[in-house]
């Protein structure tokens, strides 16, 4: 196989989310938390009952009798009062699902470091500095850490759904003609759900290999992460999020219409990407790979999706001077339609 | 069954790399707040012309401090960490090679303490006291180094003992700009043995205890651009492109490096670096073939791992078909010389300084490498653990250019 190996002028790199994944590094969790210098952290659950009572029983353990504070998810805005007691931390550890750790990141601004231990129903976006639509250097949050003993809590259509949005990054990644460094974090993106597939497939969902499984799929979510901070912002991503509308269609079904046109571009631009892609995947055609991901997600309305992205282009692109850099893609949709976009 | 998902990763080093990505600088200094910044630079460096490229203004002549890495001990440091605090410096650019560069991240780890601090105070594995300390640019001169991307830092000891290692967040720097024009100065054979430090990197990285699926991509990605460009980088050294390349191999093996710890070859050459006049890279340029081949007897997972790792990622090219990893790396450096110098050495019974007419290492000396490296931090993460026995087996093997006794039938190295 042919590497890419092409260097970009001026191109940057890091890694801004540091991630700890395993079996039980929750347990770890003060040490993680002194080595980036905090202290006293407001700890914030989920709201669900069966969050709150998993992250309560591991912090109980930890924490022996030293005082802490744990908080739920806020439903309404914050109070004055409130603010100023949450200022009296010096930072905010998130547990939960998106939801919770959304609410944490718009919480946490640009004042308190953010940590976040994601587990339940996952967007995806969880390590990126975003919260839907909005965008942010302040809201990527500085550590990660995924607890199988948490993880393992997910079902298996939200853990395939949030891998759609995963590879939606990915590919968006590979497609932007990504440098070196780059390169091999949207691979590890690959090699992650690769594995986790397997895992998936193979696994009952109580056992050993579903707690592995979820785990993967966390390091995936990090993955992504990184991809998404040292890319860019992406015209596609942008056009999938543009879908994404209430009512209509959720992130994780417009990332599975989208994916397996994503394949094809990249098999289409860069063949020896689409080789590469192919040999890390054991294999195992790229295609078949996220058609696989996308039935788990039993996302379902994909011909919907792809029709309304080709009747409502101009519409849904966020800006028409970016029209050309989806050109190629456009033109896929419209010859599996029969129809101009 | 050894989970696969249980690892950390993170490197919070801002990598800006390309032809000309120097010229950020001045920006860079503003991002950080870097007003009035100190130059650490390497004397090599700044007798090449290399600081030309960074057009410095005629004021901040002042706060360059010019350092020879064949001189950097520990009143060194304690000089220039005075000096730090006296001229009210608010941040460190090192420029240099590698041994500037730890020197850089000592100063700003050290100038974040009380005066009366000790470096020995701060040794240890993984220090977790987070420290506000000043901002840190560093800006490579040489290939292979991969310390612009590391939270490690090694101070040569001259009283004979082992070197200083530092392990602390702090000493990550802030940005590293990796751009191919800072190395142009760089000779090739200094350029040989940069590249024989990134193999040396990206293969210990593949086969360490901390090992994980995004090391393994950052160590194949760095391979793969090492064996595409390494021959030309070395001989055309006015190839921009492959320099680029090259340089870039040497940031991404050392963020996997970062993550992973080192190896038998890594601790052995720091060992070595420290104890002899055997510079780093041509330590490793010898004893990496032969670790190599004891950390992959006898088809150990690791091996398998590497072939599997290595046959689905690299081109048929390369070359590696059919044969061990050791016995590849030992021709694919071999061929790197060839034509180049025909006196460069293969074992290190070779090395040898012509101004005094005397070997680097003498065989009497093996035992103490071997014992230094014994005790050192890098060889717990080694997988196989290797005894003082093995470790002396291989500087013996190395010293004399015979295959270590472990069992293997491969022909000579030479």
């Amino acid at each position: 196989m042919k590497p890419h190996n092409t260097i970009r002028s001026h191109a940057e790199f890091s890694i801004p989310v540091r991630c700890t994944i395993g079996d039980d590094c929750f347990d770890r969790i003060h040490v993680i938390l002194a080595s980036h210098g905090v202290t006293d952290p407001l700890w914030m659950t989920g709201a669900e009952p069966k969050q709150r009572k998993a992250v309560r029983k591991i912090l109980a353990a930890i924490r022996g009798t030293h005082p802490y504070t744990v908080i739920e998810i806020p439903s309404t805005p914050l109070s004055e009062e409130e603010r100023s007691k949450l200022s009296s931390h010096d930072s905010i550890v998130a547990c939960g699902d998106s939801r919770c750790i959304e609410v944490a990141k718009t919480l946490a601004g640009s004042s308190l470091p953010l940590f976040i231990v994601p587990f339940g129903t996952l967007d995806g976006l969880e390590c990126q500095g975003r919260i839907r639509h909005a965008a942010s250097e302040h809201t990527v949050p500085k550590h990660v850490i995924f607890d199988g003993r948490l993880s393992r809590l997910t079902n298996e259509v939200a853990l395939a759904r949030t891998i759609c949005v995963v590879l939606l990054e990915a590919c968006t990644t590979l497609l932007a003609n990504p440098e070196p460094l780059l390169l091999s974090i949207a691979m590890e993106t690959f090699i992650h759900t690769h594995k986790a597939l397997d895992l998936f497939i193979s696994s009952g969902k109580k056992g050993r290999d579903w707690r592995e499984c979820t785990l993967l799929a966390g390091a995936a979510v990090h993955a992504a992460g990184v991809c998404a901070y040292n890319r860019g912002p992406s015209t596609i991503i942008a056009y999938t999020e543009a879908l994404a509308i209430e009512g209509f269609a959720e992130l994780h079904q417009a990332a599975a219409a989208l994916l397996p046109y994503l394949i094809r571009l990249i098999e289409t631009q860069d063949p020896a990407k689409h080789d590469r892609l192919q040999s890390i995947l054991s294999g195992m055609d790229p295609h078949e790979f996220v058609k696989v991901w996308t039935s788990l997600a039993e996302t379902g309305e994909t011909e919907r999706i792809i029709g309304r992205l080709c009747t409502e282009t101009h519409s849904l692109i966020p800006s028409q001077s970016r029209i050309r850099e989806l050109q190629s893609l456009l033109q896929l949709l419209s010859e599996d339609q029969g129809a101009a976009p | 069954m050894i989970a696969q998902a249980n690892f950390t990763i993170g490197n919070p080093v801002r990598t800006l790399h390309g032809e000309d990505s120097i010229r950020q600088l001045p920006f860079l200094l503003d991002e950080l707040g870097m007003h009035n910044p100190l130059y650490l630079i390497s004397r090599s460096a700044s007798t090449a012309g290399v600081t030309d490229l960074l057009a410095l203004r005629s004021d901040v002549a002042g706060n360059q401090v010019i350092v020879s890495s064949r001189e950097i001990s520990v009143d060194t440091v304690d000089r220039i960490v005075h000096a730090f605090h006296v001229g009210s410096f608010d941040g460190i650019i090192a420029l240099g090679g590698g041994s500037i560069i730890d020197l850089a991240k000592i100063v700003k780890l050290l100038s974040a303490y009380p005066s009366d601090t000790r470096l020995s105070d701060l040794e240890g594995w993984a220090l977790q006291h987070t420290r506000t300390t000043s901002p840190l640019i560093i800006i490579p001169t040489t290939i292979g180094t991969g310390s612009g991307a590391t939270r490690v830092a090694y101070l040569k000891r001259f009283d004979g003992t082992r070197m200083l290692r530092l392990d602390d967040p702090a000493l990550h720097g802030d940005v590293t700009i990796v751009d191919p024009k800072m190395s142009k100065a760089a000779s090739s054979l200094q350029t040989a043995m940069g590249i024989a430090s990134i193999l040396g990197r990206a293969f210990e990285s593949l086969i360490s205890i901390g090992t994980n699926v995004a090391v393994e991509q950052f160590a194949i990605q760095a391979l793969s651009l090492v064996i595409t460009h390494a021959y030309r980088v070395v001989h055309t050294p006015h190839d921009l492109e492959s320099r680029a390349a090259v340089s870039t191999a040497s940031q991404l093996a050392g963020i996997a490096f970062s993550q992973t710890g080192g190896s038998i070859a890594h601790a052995l050459s720091i060992a070595m670096a420290n104890g002899s006049e055997i510079p780093y890279g041509l330590a490793m340029w010898i004893l990496l073939p032969h670790c190599l081949r004891f950390e992959l007897q006898g088809g150990s997972a690791s091996a398998t791992r590497m072939e599997e790792l290595l046959g689905s990622s690299l081109e048929p090219e390369s070359g590696l078909e059919g044969i061990d990893s050791a016995s590849w790396i030992a021709r694919f450096l071999q061929g790197l010389t060839t034509g180049l110098s025909p006196t460069m050495p293969n074992r290190l019974y070779e090395v040898y300084d012509p101004r005094v007419q005397k070997r680097l290492l003498a065989p009497h000396q093996l035992e103490e490498v071997a014992l230094a490296a014994l005790d050192s931090f890098d060889m717990l993460t080694s997988r196989t653990k290797p005894n003082l026995r093995d470790l002396i087996r291989i500087l013996e093997a190395a010293y004399w250019g015979y295959p270590s006794d472990n069992g293997t039938t491969e022909k000579p190295l030479r």
